[in-house]
């Protein structure tokens, strides 16, 4: 009888112990929400250090904290110095290639056509009786040029008053990325900062249909990446049009006119902030100027318009999707 | 010496004159049954028994399962949530941006509607390997 019973708890134990340790959390930040769950040794101290780095980027660069560095510079006038931390300067630099990389899709420095158009954190409202005029877009279209700012050291200058940053396309993914260095030899994670995920293990991705209750593809990822930009995240409709909130070069919301244009672009590759920063450029480009792009950074996409899909790098979906038809 | 030899045939006498199987003894492997077969479930379940979460500012506040029909005050009655058809959505909301109110249902797991003014997410959960991206938020 004890030999059972104690084969009993031995089962019990092995059982337990297959479940591992496992912990999760979900708060908010960057203004959306985030997820974390983690497996494996340690999982409790690792989740705790990650929620930590994300207060810390926030408190660094988001555009509502009225201290942060991004604050600061778009307070700042002319050729006033801003010092700022190694995470703004990081994310700086890196935003600074990417700009270059996208020929000026990817471009943090869209914030005052963001603001005029209703879509930024502090002025969305999801409602509209209007849109900006020409005049009005064409009085802040020379302020949006990521060149009129430098970092030198650890000091960023802007050479116009009213030009103002906002890190928003790429600093959820430089968040999933710093996160991911945590948890880089665990059992298996998932970091979701604003669904830009960043995933250690092996799980299923789902797309999601930008336009009905449906999915549209799936993939197998595995220590990888992947954001969607798209034009339903923060839009609204004025006779019967979308304007959504991803900026065109030309001061317009991306796309607007064009029955080609992408409205949701998932990109799949290793690092989340490149992912982050292409998904918005692609929406900004279309599928022509981005395919390449894209594919020289070695990275996979899913580009869903109206009517249709593309697939560009290597071919990781599985489009599930019976309604649009594949367009290259 | 002597007492010694009696303490062990006392014992023996004991032993065997105890029952084989006690009450006790059929209890404690219940328990341990019940708690294998549980454990085993619970490993082994896909998206069956999948429930609805509600976080306020980043601490779990309900849990109701998908398979309930109901509307229920949530964020002390700030927001109106509704269970119905294997589906959640938000019916009510004080938020300026109403965001939450016009999302889309949601049924599988990984799902959430968030309202961002309020800091309410509510996700769907269950044992899923599956993440999902893209979509109205």
């Amino acid at each position: 009888m004890k030999k059972v019973l104690f084969s009993l708890l031995m089962l019990i134990f092995i059982a337990s112990s297959l479940t591992g340790c496992a912990k999760s959390a979900e708060n908010y930040v960057f203004g959306t929400y985030y997820s974390i769950e983690v497996e494996g040794k340690n999982a409790t101290k690792k989740v705790d250090s990650i929620e930590d780095i994300l207060k810390e980027i926030e408190n660094k660069v988001s555009t509502n904290a009225l201290e942060s560095d991004v604050s600061k510079i778009n307070k700042a006038k002319a050729n006033e110095p801003i010092i700022v931390s190694e995470i703004t300067a990081t994310i700086f630099r890196m935003s600074k290639e990417l700009y270059t990389a996208t020929q000026g899709a990817f471009n943090p420095a869209t914030f005052p056509l963001t603001e005029l158009w209703g879509f930024a954190p502090s002025n969305y409202v999801g409602v509209a009786n209007s849109i900006p005029s020409q005049d009005e877009i064409d009085a802040l279209l020379p302020l949006c040029s990521f060149d009129l700012f430098t970092l030198t050291d650890n000091v960023i200058t802007k050479s116009e008053d009213n030009a103002k940053l906002d890190f928003g396309a790429i600093a959820k993914g430089y968040a999933a990325d710093c996160a991911y260095e945590i948890v880089a030899d665990s059992k298996k994670a998932v970091l979701d900062v604003g669904r830009t995920f960043k995933v250690k293990g092996e799980i299923t991705l789902m797309v999601a249909d930008p336009r009905k209750s449906d999915f549209v593809a799936k993939a197998t990822l595995s220590n990888q990446s992947v954001a969607t930009s798209g034009d339903y995240e923060r839009y609204y409709f004025v006779n019967d049009k979308r304007y959504h909130h991803i900026i065109g070069t030309d001061g317009y919301p991306s796309g607007i006119n064009d029955e080609d244009a992408i409205i949701s672009a998932t990109i799949v590759g290793e690092s989340a902030a490149i992912c982050d920063a292409l998904s918005t450029a692609t929406i900004v480009l279309g599928y022509a100027q981005a395919k390449p792009i894209i594919e020289s950074f070695g990275y996979s996409a899913l580009l869903i318009t109206e009517s249709g899909y593309y697939l560009v790098g290597e071919k990781i979906f599985d489009v599930v999707d019976q309604t649009r038809t594949k367009l290259n | 010496m002597t007492s010694s030899i009696k303490q062990e045939q006392n014992l023996i006498e004991i032993y065997r004159n105890k029952k084989a199987f006690g009450v006790v003894d059929a209890i404690i492997i219940a328990i341990l049954v019940v708690a294998i077969v549980v454990s085993c479930v619970f490993l082994f379940s896909s998206n069956k028994g999948a429930y609805v979460v509600v976080y306020e500012n980043g601490k779990e506040s309900a849990r109701y399962s998908l398979e309930n029909n109901l509307t229920t005050e949530i964020l002390d009655g700030k927001m109106l949530l509704k269970i119905e058809n294997s589906s959640c959505h938000v019916l009510k909301s004080d938020c300026k941006n109403q965001i939450c109110v016009r999302s889309k249902a949601i049924s599988n797991v990984g799902e959430r509607i968030v309202c961002a003014p309020n800091k309410v997410s509510i996700v769907i959960r269950g044992k899923s390997n599956v993440i999902i991206t893209g979509g109205e938020l």
